[in-house]
């Protein structure tokens, strides 16, 4: 048995911070109805890493803005234990399934909502892509190389946001399970970001200073970088933090460094570490990249390649620990893909089941879960009810 | 703040790192009792900083600090016989342990789950590493440098860069490895509660800093293994370049997303309509993609004009996302969070009054209390003790032992 079979969650959620809550739910056992309708897809269906973010869930085609379709959507709610939404700021409601709608319908029934800002405050309407949080919040200021242009950096709020959504619902839940009692809950994104950034928030609130861009460097230890190694595009990091890990590079590299006054102490080589990162460069460019590592391990430095995902996917450690399994798509192509960041005793992730196209569980949801006759299904498509 | 969803639920965080104590705040802040054990000579991250005026003080450390309100501290070394025979008592009274050594330290400890479940058939036990328990790599050597760049997101950081300094592949600073595993951990840990209220069985929760890093990437492996499967088959990024545009502001920069073309409508016409807006080059989404480098330029002249504040506001009041490109100092002028109440005060008997983020959700109906500041080294030893029934007797033995 898995910790959330028997858990059914209707999802309105888009692209990413919402879908990707809902996967982990799926993986750990939940049945995911999503719903969205042909007018009105999921943007993230124009790439394949939609593929990923729905495995595992049902997908259901209606149309909202008919009011049998959205009586459908509430009978739907009726029969499950938790919505979650991630439209802008005051849509669910227009729709007429906001929180005292739903909770009017399934009084225990577990509601998350997750915008940009959150549901209330001035600022509560406005538009927000996870991206453009991340400026928001100050993450996006501290990132990339000193002295240059800020850099937005890749998807960062919405993959924490949704990691954080998963966490909620399932206290939500258990505090059901003790209490009988639902729960709404008003996600701010932009607050889960904050929440990510302790330290310079108290830099700031204890100091009074603003911390700058720093590349791969580091406020106490170098060297402190990546390196570039044989090929192209190839690099590992190297993360040196006391006197024995120094000799330990020193050794790996055949380097005769370690009576050069300038770096004999942790002091000095971060001092001069504008000077060292060349000299290491110039001896990790010897090396293909994973013959450096181990051999970096086995000398006891902190270091890692800099991989791409198709490298992790094929990395014998992220097989030999099941990280990463099998997903056929309903076309019938099979990749490996990564399954939950989690190993439980006993708790196997559900086995990947393919990303639904739009409207490929409407009729199962009806007819098992709603128990619909054929007549009246066919009734509600051809009145433009399923769509 | 904090809420009452894991009331009930005990806590015992053994560990050094930043991941271990952010999980565990994290399980206090939503109302389980977190008991922190710390080696006698205090927790590494009150040797952190940063501190008022650059003068170390253990209790002043604004990383330990933040990452361990709404928990008792305790200072105790499991490592050694003596103390090893406390820490078993405590772990009776435990629901959830959380630990962070090392799978081979464990194990010479005799502190493994198999050890300890025997004390405690229902015990969650939590480990955070940064490989994992298992696995060839489980005694790699790491740090957050590291695992951040074998995750894959230093390349995504550097996205569309083509400069070739800037398109090195880059960390983002400040212990994102250790927070997103903290994180990571906690959805495990919550998902194993549930499950333990329908078995009545413990479990061991298995946390890599490096699965957990991956993780931001998510629908990108499944992109990455189609590609791989057909190369230049048909994979349109969610995040292309000019998708989120940089604009230089007055002061600073601004951030402008009118990614679908009714936005982009809304857009030049905010700026007023300039007449390049009508060349071919700009018409769709695609092209102005691909024609970003001559774009970018033209689109800067309206907002260098204004600040960045200016900016946003006018662009959100015509329905176009954008933002400031702020630092964290700009959070506490937000009035958006402060309405929100995303800070609040703490006051700490030797620190004192400073700001926190508040847990990142408004719980609708429930009731909150508020947060109580992290534990100065050592203060609950002895009430946590004598909880498990240590003397006082005891506890002076243990002291002078430098157990406690």
């Amino acid at each position: 048995m898995r910790p959330l079979e028997g858990i059914r969650v209707v999802d309105f959620s888009w692209v990413l911070a919402g879908p990707i809550c809902t996967r982990y739910l799926a993986l750990m056992g939940a049945e995911v109805f999503k719903v969205e309708s042909h007018r009105r897809p999921d943007p993230s269906r124009r790439g394949e890493g939609f593929q990923m973010l729905n495995q595992n869930k049902r997908g259901v085609t209606l149309n909202l803005s008919h009011p049998e379709g959205r009586t459908l959507a509430l009978e739907l709610v009726k029969k499950s234990d938790v919505v979650i939404e991630n439209f802008a700021t005051g849509v669910i409601e227009r729709m007429g399934l906001g929180y005292d709608v739903l909770k009017a319908a399934k009084p225990d029934i577990i509601m998350v909502s997750c915008a940009g800002l959150g549901h209330t405050g001035p600022e509560k309407g406005y538009a927000a892509y996870g991206t453009l949080i991340q400026a928001h919040t100050g993450w996006s200021a501290l990132q990339g190389y000193s002295g240059r242009k800020p850099i937005i950096g890749g998807a960062y709020t919405d993959p924490t946001s949704g990691t954080w959504l998963v966490a909620l619902i399932a206290a939500a839940l258990y505090r059901r399970g003790q209490t009988e009692q639902g729960a709404y809950l008003d996600v701010s994104m932009a607050e889960v970001t904050i929440n990510m950034l302790v330290r310079p928030l108290m830099e700031y609130a204890i100091a009074g200073t603003v911390r700058q861009p720093q590349g791969n460097h580091d406020d106490w230890f170098a060297p402190h970088n990546v390196y570039p190694c044989a090929g192209d595009d190839q690099y590992i990091a190297i993360a040196v933090t006391n006197d024995e890990e120094w000799t330990g590079l020193c050794q790996a590299l055949d380097l005769e460094l370690t009576s050069d006054p300038r770096f004999q102490t942790a002091m000095g080589r971060w001092k001069h570490q504008d000077e060292l990162d060349p000299i290491i460069s110039q001896e990790t460019q010897r090396f293909a990249v994973m013959d450096l590592f181990g051999r970096l391990q086995r000398a006891g430095v902190p270091s890692g390649p800099s991989f791409d995902l198709a490298q992790i996917m094929s990395n014998e450690h992220m097989v030999h620990r099941g990280f990463i399994h099998p997903y056929t798509d309903l076309k019938g192509r099979t990749v490996n893909i990564p399954t939950v960041p989690w190993r439980m005793e006993g708790v196997a992730p559900a086995p990947a089941t393919p990303a639904p196209e739009l409207g490929t569980d409407t009729e199962y949801a009806l007819r098992e879960v709603l128990n619909i006759s054929p007549e009246k299904i066919a009734q509600l498509q051809t009145a433009g009810v399923l769509y | 703040m904090s809420y009452d969803f894991w009331k009930g639920i005990n806590v015992l965080e053994w560990g050094t790192t930043i991941a271990t104590a952010f999980h565990a705040r994290m399980l206090g802040d939503m109302g389980a009792r977190v008991v922190k054990v710390e080696p006698p000579t205090g927790d590494p991250a009150r040797r952190a900083g940063p501190f008022p005026a650059g003068v170390p003080n253990s209790e002043k450390s604004g990383l330990f600090l933040a990452l361990n309100t709404n928990k008792f501290g305790i200072t105790l070394d499991p490592t050694c016989e003596t103390g090893r025979a406390v820490f078993g008592e405590l772990v009776k009274a435990t629901d959830i342990l959380v630990v962070d050594s090392r799978p081979s330290d464990l194990a010479r400890w005799r502190l493994t789950f198999g050890d300890l479940k025997k004390l405690n058939a229902s015990l969650i036990m939590v480990s955070i590493t940064p490989f994992g328990a298992t696995g060839p790599y489980q005694d790699f050597k790491a740090s957050d440098l590291t695992i951040f760049q074998m995750s894959g997101y230093a390349r995504a950081m550097v996205r569309g860069e083509t400069d070739p300094v800037a398109k090195v592949p880059v960390r983002a600073q400040t212990d994102q490895v250790a927070m997103l595993g903290g994180l990571s951990a906690t959805t495990a840990t919550s998902i194993a509660l549930l499950q333990r209220a329908a078995t009545k069985q413990g479990t061991f929760v298995d946390v890599s800093l490096w699965e957990a890093m991956c993780m931001l990437s998510n629908g990108g492996f499944a992109a990455a293994a189609f590609q791989q499967l057909a190369p230049g088959g048909n994979d349109e990024p969610v995040i292309s370049r000019g998708t989120v545009a940089t604009l230089e502001a007055k002061s600073g920069y601004v951030v402008v997303s009118p990614r679908e073309d009714d936005q982009w409508v809304r857009w030049i016409e905010l700026i007023g309509s300039p007449a390049w807006a009508n060349e071919p080059r700009f018409a769709t989404r695609q092209l102005r993609s691909q024609n970003w480098d001559e774009l970018e330029p033209l689109l800067a002249e309206w907002t260098s004009q204004r600040t960045k504040e200016e900016t946003y506001h006018m662009a959100q009041a015509a329905e176009i996302p954008s933002f400031p490109m702020n630092t964290v100092a700009d959070l506490f002028r937000s009035e958006q969070l402060r309405v929100r109440g995303a800070f609040q005060t703490i006051e700490h008997p030797v620190a004192g009054k400073l700001p926190y983020p508040t847990l990142p959700f408004r719980p609708g109906d429930q009731d909150a209390r508020p947060d109580s500041p992290a534990p100065r080294l050592g203060e609950h030893t002895e009430n946590v003790l004598a909880g498990i029934g240590v003397t006082k007797e005891e506890q002076l033995r243990l002291h002078v032992l430098g157990v406690i």
